[in-house]
């Protein structure tokens, strides 16, 4: 391979940016790319995350990480695109399971995806979980023999456990190696350091985030005074997830932070921003105040008389 | 949904790499009759554990602790062997090998830094696809007898002692007189490329030529 190219045959060989649907309820509209069309800048979404991306998924536990890489992987099979899952936590069979409930929450029959979903258990083997060469052969010898399009591993974190240090270089290896074969790729990875939960850091720890292509961070806020009740209209001592895309090299996206709700049959939905909760609460607080000031006004009039 | 089975899941063979690099290195220096000529029969231990070193640090991604707690040895020792310079060192045990000085070498002993840029070396010449070209005769010799195709065994015994990459001009002065499966090699080697990387490079590219002429 030339290590210097040119940009014009750089340009001939670029990949068109693309969506691919994430099957979670208000995140594929988040990412856009840009177009010019008729002389003006137009702002395009792509309908689901980029495509032949590496995504990372970081938070706390309890968030709703794990919900959205199954999700992306039972909208991915009810399209026709082979899915490998790299279990690190779940033993197979209860994964399996816990992808079936999420099928049947999504309204997808999981029978007609069962063909496109090929799982590895790591979590079952240790020459996989402790070695990513041999993850990564077994990977290799899997998207060749099934034509494998998407890669979620769940979680990186499981790969480098007590080896911190190595994180960076086995993320690296990861990350080289999806990129080798084509595959849009979500990795989840836990949040276990002090930093603050949005911070760079916070989306994976140990400089992680820097070498996938997009982040994104969920983080739980408990509800501790009058003004969170109201914003996020829940009562104190309640949690809220936040959500927000922190960073994305391969194409615009929107960069609020947004509520993160799991619905009571178990799928996340990505809903408002923090500025439109904020608006509606000053709305709200306005209209209150108009309300109370006729009310005076009424109550002044009728004193009058 | 399909669980993925034991027989689809693929284990790295450390062991038989690590071989692998040993073995290049040892060609590196000479062959084992250059080592034994020039006593340093002694270098063997660190060559074997410098070679598992990288392996285990390029293709497992083993850190320097993991390393050294698998080697039996201290994690200074491995940290030494994997970030020593292969230029710097190549360039001096090069020089010192030439003119016939090996016995001279850090007075027969070999530094743990050397041992490691020899090894780190030897694996870029494995991955580059230039294999020991003992080992990679003996294979070719075994698949020759099963496939009965007789020439790539007879090539690798000519292009022997070429130090690969390599012009097609070298090869031709070597296998100018073959003549294969009915084709003399005049004929074979015009369409092949400038440089030629190595011995494996050079037998695909003459089974494609026979193929072609075919």
């Amino acid at each position: 391979m030339e290590d210097v190219i040119t940009l014009s045959s750089a340009l001939t060989d670029a990949i068109e940016v693309e969506g691919t649907p994430s099957g979670v309820q208000g995140l594929d509209n988040l990412f856009f790319k840009t177009k010019i069309q008729n002389g003006k800048i137009t702002v395009i979404p792509l309908n689901g995350i980029p495509k032949f991306s590496v995504v990372n998924i970081t938070g706390a536990n309890d968030t709703g990480k794990s919900i959205i890489a199954e999700q992306f992987t039972i909208k991915q099979a009810s399209l026709g695109n082979n899915t490998v899952f790299v279990t690190v936590e779940t033993p197979a069979k209860f994964l399996v399971s816990s992808l079936k409930e999420r099928a049947y929450a999504m309204s997808i029959n999981p029978h007609s995806i069962e063909n496109n979903i090929f799982i590895v258990d790591a979590e079952n083997n240790d020459s996989l979980r402790e070695n990513v060469a041999n993850l990564l052969d077994t990977l290799a010898n899997v998207i060749k023999k099934y034509k494998i399009r998407n890669v979620v591993i769940d979680s990186v974190t499981g790969l480098y456990e007590a080896k911190e240090i190595s994180a960076r270089t086995i993320v690296r290896k990861i990350y080289n190696f999806l990129k080798k074969f084509y595959q849009t790729a979500i990795l989840v990875s836990q949040k276990r350091s002090a930093h603050d939960e949005f911070s760079v850091e916070g989306a994976g720890g140990y400089a992680v985030p820097h070498i996938v292509d997009c982040n994104i961070a969920i983080a739980k806020k408990i509800i501790e005074s009058f003004y969170d009740e109201k914003l996020y209209g829940k009562p104190i001592g309640e949690m809220v997830r936040l959500f927000r895309i922190d960073g994305c090299r391969m194409c615009g996206h929107d960069t609020s932070t947004r509520i993160l709700e799991i619905t009571n049959t178990g799928l996340v939905v990505i809903g408002k921003t923090l500025s439109e909760l904020r608006s509606a609460l000053k709305r709200e607080k306005n209209e209150e105040a108009d309300k109370n000031e006729s009310n005076t006004r009424i109550r002044y009039t009728g004193k009058g008389r | 949904m399909k669980v993925i089975q034991e027989s689809d899941i693929q284990e790295r063979d450390v062991d038989f790499l690590a071989l692998r690099v040993f073995l290049k290195v040892i060609e590196i220096l000479g062959g084992p009759a250059k080592i034994i000529e020039y006593r340093n029969l002694t270098w063997l231990p660190s060559l074997m554990v410098s070679s598992y070193a990288v392996v285990l640090h390029e293709e497992m991604g083993y850190g320097y602790e993991e390393i050294a707690k698998f080697l039996g040895t201290t994690k200074n020792t491995i940290k030494a062997m994997l970030s020593a310079s292969v230029e710097l060192v190549k360039e001096k045990l090069m020089e010192a090998l030439e003119e016939g000085e090996g016995d001279k070498v850090e007075e027969n002993k070999l530094k743990t830094h050397v041992a490691g840029a020899l090894a780190k070396l030897a694996y870029k010449e494995i991955k580059e696809g230039r294999e020991e070209l003992g080992l990679l005769s003996h294979f070719v010799s075994h698949l020759s007898d099963v496939y009965q195709i007789y020439w790539p065994p007879i090539v690798l015994k000519k292009i022997k002692g070429l130090d690969f990459p390599v012009t097609k001009e070298k090869i031709y002065e070597k296998l100018k007189e073959l003549t294969i499966e009915g084709f003399k090699f005049d004929e074979i080697y015009r369409d092949f490329p400038d440089t030629i990387h190595s011995p494996s490079s050079l037998l695909k590219l003459i089974a494609e030529k026979i193929k072609q002429k075919k």
